[in-house]
C-alpha cells in the first residue's frame, strides 16, 4: 500500500541507472538520505502509522479495555463512517479544492431514504436508489458550478451545506427524529461476517497484494529496470499479514468483522487501483498539481473536476447509510459539524495534502483510524466529547503544520 | 542554400491584433540539424511568431510549410502531429508528479486500460539517455528537480512525439550559469539528433554560442539574418535595436572598447 501516486510501489527509492545519474545523489548514504526525506516532507505514511502505534500504546496503558474484542468492534464501525466520508473529501482534496457540504448531503440523503422508506412505505430498494441518486446528482451540480461557471468550490459547498440542512429539516417535517431500527439499514450495519469468511477475505488481500508486488518486480527485472528487493516485498507482506489476522483474530472473539468497515476497506481499496493504476487517476493528480499542465495536456479538466464532486457526492450518500445504519438514526441530528471536520482531519492527518496533488485513498483510512481511536480512547477515559473536539482540532493543526511544512520542504530542496 | 527541404519555411507572415500589426512579412526558414535563433526586443513579435507556427494563432498573411508541405494549423494538437513540439516558458510540468508522470502526461502507455508504469519507465531512460541528461531518478516529483533538471524534462517530453522541429521560449531565462550550460549542450544533442531547432532568447551570449544562424526581428519585421558564430554582440543589438547610434550600442561599444572589431550591418 503506496502513499502517494507519483512514488510507486516503493520504487522511489533507489532507482538510480548508472548511465544518467548526477554523480552527487550517490555520495548520500542511507541516513542522509532519510534525513532529506525528513525535509522534503517525503516520508510518506511512516507519521502517521508512528502516531498510531504511540495512541494505541498510550491508551491501552491508561485503560486495558482499548485493545479489547468489543472495543475494537466498536471502533471499527465508527471508523468505518468516518473514513468513508474522509475517503469522499480525499478525493476534492487531491483536486486542489474542498467540499464543505460532504457531510450534510450524507445527512439530507440519509433522511430522504428513512423517509421514503418509514413514511412513504417505498422498496428498500427505490429508497436506497434515491439517496444515491441524490448524492450524484448534487455532486453534478457543485461540480458543474465550480468547473463550468467558475464559482471557488469553498463558496459553492458552504452554500451547499446551509441549503441540505435545511432541505433535510424540510423533508423530515413536523417530526425531525427518524429511528430506522430494525429496518434493513440496521442490519445491514450490525451484519458481521463468519469467522472462516473474514479469515478468508484476509488471506485474499494478503495473498493479492505480496503477489501483484513480486509480478510488478519480475516485470521491472525483465525490461531492465532496478526492482525493489524482494526482502522489502516480503517485510510488507509479512506486516499487513500481521496487521490483517491479527485485527481479525481480536474481533473474531467478539461479533466479528464488521459489514461497515469491511466497505470502506474495499471502497479504499477501489479508489486506490483508480488514482494509482488509471488514466483518470493520475489525471486527477494532475489538476490538483497545475491545472494549466494537465489542460495542456490535453486532459479534459472540467469533466474530471465535474466527475470527482459526483463521485464524492456517491460516497458522502454511503457515508450518510453507514452513519445512519450504526446509530440507527436517520432524522435532523444524524451529522453535525464534528463529522466534517473528523472527515477533513482524517485526509489530512493520513497525509493528503490541503494544497492538492499529493495523497492517496490510504490517507483517509489511516487518518480516521488515528481520529476515531482518539475520540473512543478519550471516551473510554471519562473525556468529555469536547474535550474530544479539542484534541482532535488541535491534531488536525499539527497535521496541517506539517502538510505546509514539507511544501515548503519540497519547494527548498530543489538541486 | 541548403539543398534540402527546410523543416520550417515561413514566406511573408503577416499578423494583426485589431490595431496593433504584430507582424509584417516575416521570413524565416528552419532547416533539419539546424539551430536557429529568435531574438528581438520586448514586443518585437517573437512569441506571437511562435504562437503562430505552433498553432495558438492564426495569421493573416503569408504561408507556412512544414517540411515542404502547405500547412495552417487550427491547434497546438494540430502542430503537434505534423511534427512540431513547443516548450513554453512556464514548462508545463506538474510538480507533484515524478518525472515518468510527467514526460508521458495526457499520453500515457496502457496495458489492458491500465497504465504500464514499466514501458514508460523503460522509455523515459531511453529518451534521458539520449540526451545525456543528468536527472539522479526519474520516479522523484518534479519539485525535487533543479531549474536545469526540469527544462530538461520539458524538452525530452515535446520529443516523444517524435517531431521535426522543436521551438523553445526562453528557456534558460531563469537558470544559473552552469544549469544554462547544460541546456545549451541538450539544444546541441538536438541538432545532433537532426532536429530543427528554434530557440528564442533574452540572451545574446546564449544565442551565440549555440546557434548556427540568428534571427532578429524588430517592430514585427526581419530585421536581419546573421550567421550565428560570427557577428559580434553589437551587431546583433544594433539589428535589434534598429541603430548604431543609441544608447545601448554605445554602452556595448564602450564596454568592449578595442575588443572586437564591429562589422555593420
Ligand atoms: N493576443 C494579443 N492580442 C493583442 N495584441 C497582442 C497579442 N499578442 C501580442 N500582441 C502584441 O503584438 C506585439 C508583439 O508581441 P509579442 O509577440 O508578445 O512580442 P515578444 O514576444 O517579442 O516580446 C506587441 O505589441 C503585443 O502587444
Ligand atoms: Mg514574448
Amino acid at each position: 500500500m503506496s502513499q502517494d501516486a507519483p512514488t510507486k510501489d516503493g520504487l522511489s527509492t533507489a532507482t538510480f541507472v548508472p548511465a544518467a545519474v548526477d554523480e552527487r545523489i550517490h555520495a548520500v548514504n542511507p541516513v542522509q538520505a532519510f534525513g532529506r526525506r525528513i525535509r522534503e516532507g517525503q516520508l510518506g505514511v511512516l507519521p502517521v502509522i508512528v502516531g498510531l502505534v504511540v495512541i494505541v500504546i498510550v491508551f491501552q496503558t491508561i485503560n486495558g479495555n482499548f485493545i479489547s474484542p468489543s472495543n475494537l468492534v466498536n471502533l471499527s464501525t465508527s471508523v468505518a463512517y468516518i473514513g468513508m466520508l474522509a475517503l469522499g473529501i480525499n478525493l476534492v482534496l487531491l483536486l486542489g479544492e474542498i467540499d464543505l457540504s460532504l457531510a450534510q448531503l450524507g445527512g439530507l440523503s440519509a433522511s430522504l431514504m428513512g423517509v421514503l422508506l418509514l413514511r412513504q412505505g417505498a422498496d428498500p430498494w427505490v429508497a436506497v436508489l434515491a439517496m444515491f441518486a441524490l448524492g450524484v446528482g448534487v455532486g453534478f451540480i457543485q461540480g458543474w458550478f465550480f468547473a463550468v461557471v467558475g464559482i471557488p468550490a469553498f463558496v459553492v459547498t458552504l452554500a451547499g451545506l446551509l441549503a441540505y440542512s435545511g432541505l433535510t429539516l424540510t423533508i423530515l417535517g413536523t417530526q425531525k427524529n427518524l429511528s430506522v431500527s430494525n429496518t434493513f439499514v440496521s442490519d445491514l450495519a450490525n451484519f458481521y461476517f463468519p469467522e472462516t469468511l473474514a479469515y478468508a477475505a484476509g488471506a485474499l488481500i494478503v495473498i493479492v497484494y505480496a503477489g501483484g508486488q513480486v509480478f510488478g518486480a519480475m516485470r521491472r527485472q525483465r525490461a531492465g529496470l532496478t526492482r525493489p528487493s524482494y526482502l522489502g516485498i516480503g517485510i510488507r507482506s509479512v506486516l499487513l499479514a500481521a496487521v490483517t489476522f491479527g485485527f481479525l483474530a481480536i474481533v473474531n472473539q467478539d461479533f466479528g468483522l464488521a459489514l461497515p468497515f469491511a466497505v470502506l476497506i474495499a471502497v479504499a481499496i477501489i479508489i486506490d487501483l483508480v488514482l494509482r493504476k488509471t488514466k483518470y487517476g493520475r489525471a486527477i493528480y494532475a489538476v490538483g498539481g497545475n491545472v494549466e499542465a494537465a489542460r495542456r495536456s490535453g486532459i479534459r479538466v472540467t469533466w474530471v473536476r465535474i466527475s470527482v464532486f459526483m463521485a464524492a457526492g456517491v460516497i458522502a450518500a454511503l457515508f450518510g447509510l453507514m452513519k445512519a445504519g450504526v446509530t440507527t438514526n436517520a432524522g435532523s441530528t444524524l451529522v453535525g459539524t464534528q463529522d466534517l471536520l473528523n472527515a477533513i482531519a482524517a485526509a489530512v492527518i493520513g497525509g493528503t495534502s490541503l494544497f492538492g496533488g499529493r495523497g492517496s485513498a490510504w490517507a483517509p483510512i489511516l487518518g480516521a483510524l488515528v481520529v476515531g481511536s482518539i475520540n473512543n480512547g478519550l471516551y473510554l477515559i471519562g473525556f468529555s466529547s469536547d474535550a474530544q473536539q479539542i484534541i482532535t482540532a488541535l491534531v488536525l493543526l499539527a497535521a496541517v503544520v506539517l502538510d505546509a511544512l514539507s511544501r515548503r520542504g519540497q519547494r527548498r530542496s530543489g538541486r | 542554400m541548403t539543398p534540402t527541404t527546410p523543416v520550417l519555411e515561413m514566406t511573408g507572415i503577416s499578423k494583426r491584433f485589431g490595431a496593433v500589426q504584430a507582424l509584417t512579412d516575416v521570413n524565416l526558414t528552419v532547416h533539419a540539424g539546424e539551430v536557429v535563433g529568435l531574438v528581438g526586443d520586448n514586443g518585437a513579435g517573437k512569441s506571437t511568431l511562435i504562437n503562430i507556427i505552433s498553432g495558438v494563432h492564426s495569421f493573416d498573411e503569408g504561408t507556412i510549410a512544414v517540411s515542404g508541405e502547405r500547412v495552417s494549423f487550427s491547434s497546438p494538437q494540430a502542430a503537434q502531429r505534423a511534427g512540431i513540439a513547443t516548450v513554453f516558458q512556464d514548462l508545463s510540468l506538474c510538480d507533484n508528479l515524478d518525472v515518468v508522470a510527467n514526460l508521458f502526461l495526457g499520453q500515457e502507455f496502457l496495458m489492458g486500460g491500465v497504465l504500464d508504469e514499466v514501458a514508460m519507465e523503460k522509455k523515459s531512460w531511453d529518451l534521458l539517455r539520449s540526451l545525456s541528461a543528468k536527472i539522479p531518478s526519474v520516479r522523484i516529483p518534479i519539485a525535487a528537480l533543479s531549474g536545469g533538471q526540469r527544462q530538461t524534462v520539458a524538452i525530452a517530453r515535446s520529443l516523444l512525439g517524435s517531431p521535426a522541429l522543436v521551438m523553445l521560449d526562453e528557456p534558460t531565462a531563469a537558470l544559473g550559469v552552469a544549469q544554462t550550460a547544460e541546456v545549451l549542450n541538450l539544444i546541441e544533442r538536438l541538432r545532433e539528433q537532426k532536429l530543427g531547432v528554434l530557440l528564442v532568447s533574452h540572451s545574446m551570449a546564449d544565442v551565440q554560442a549555440v546557434c548556427d544562424r540568428i534571427h532578429v526581428l524588430r517592430l514585427g519585421k526581419d530585421a536581419g539574418d546573421f550567421d550565428g558564430a560570427n557577428t559580434s554582440t553589437e551587431t546583433l543589438i544594433s539589428a535589434i535595436t534598429g541603430a548604431s547610434d543609441n544608447v545601448v550600442s554605445q554602452r556595448a561599444a564602450k564596454n568592449s572598447l578595442a575588443g572586437t572589431e564591429r562589422t555593420p550591418s
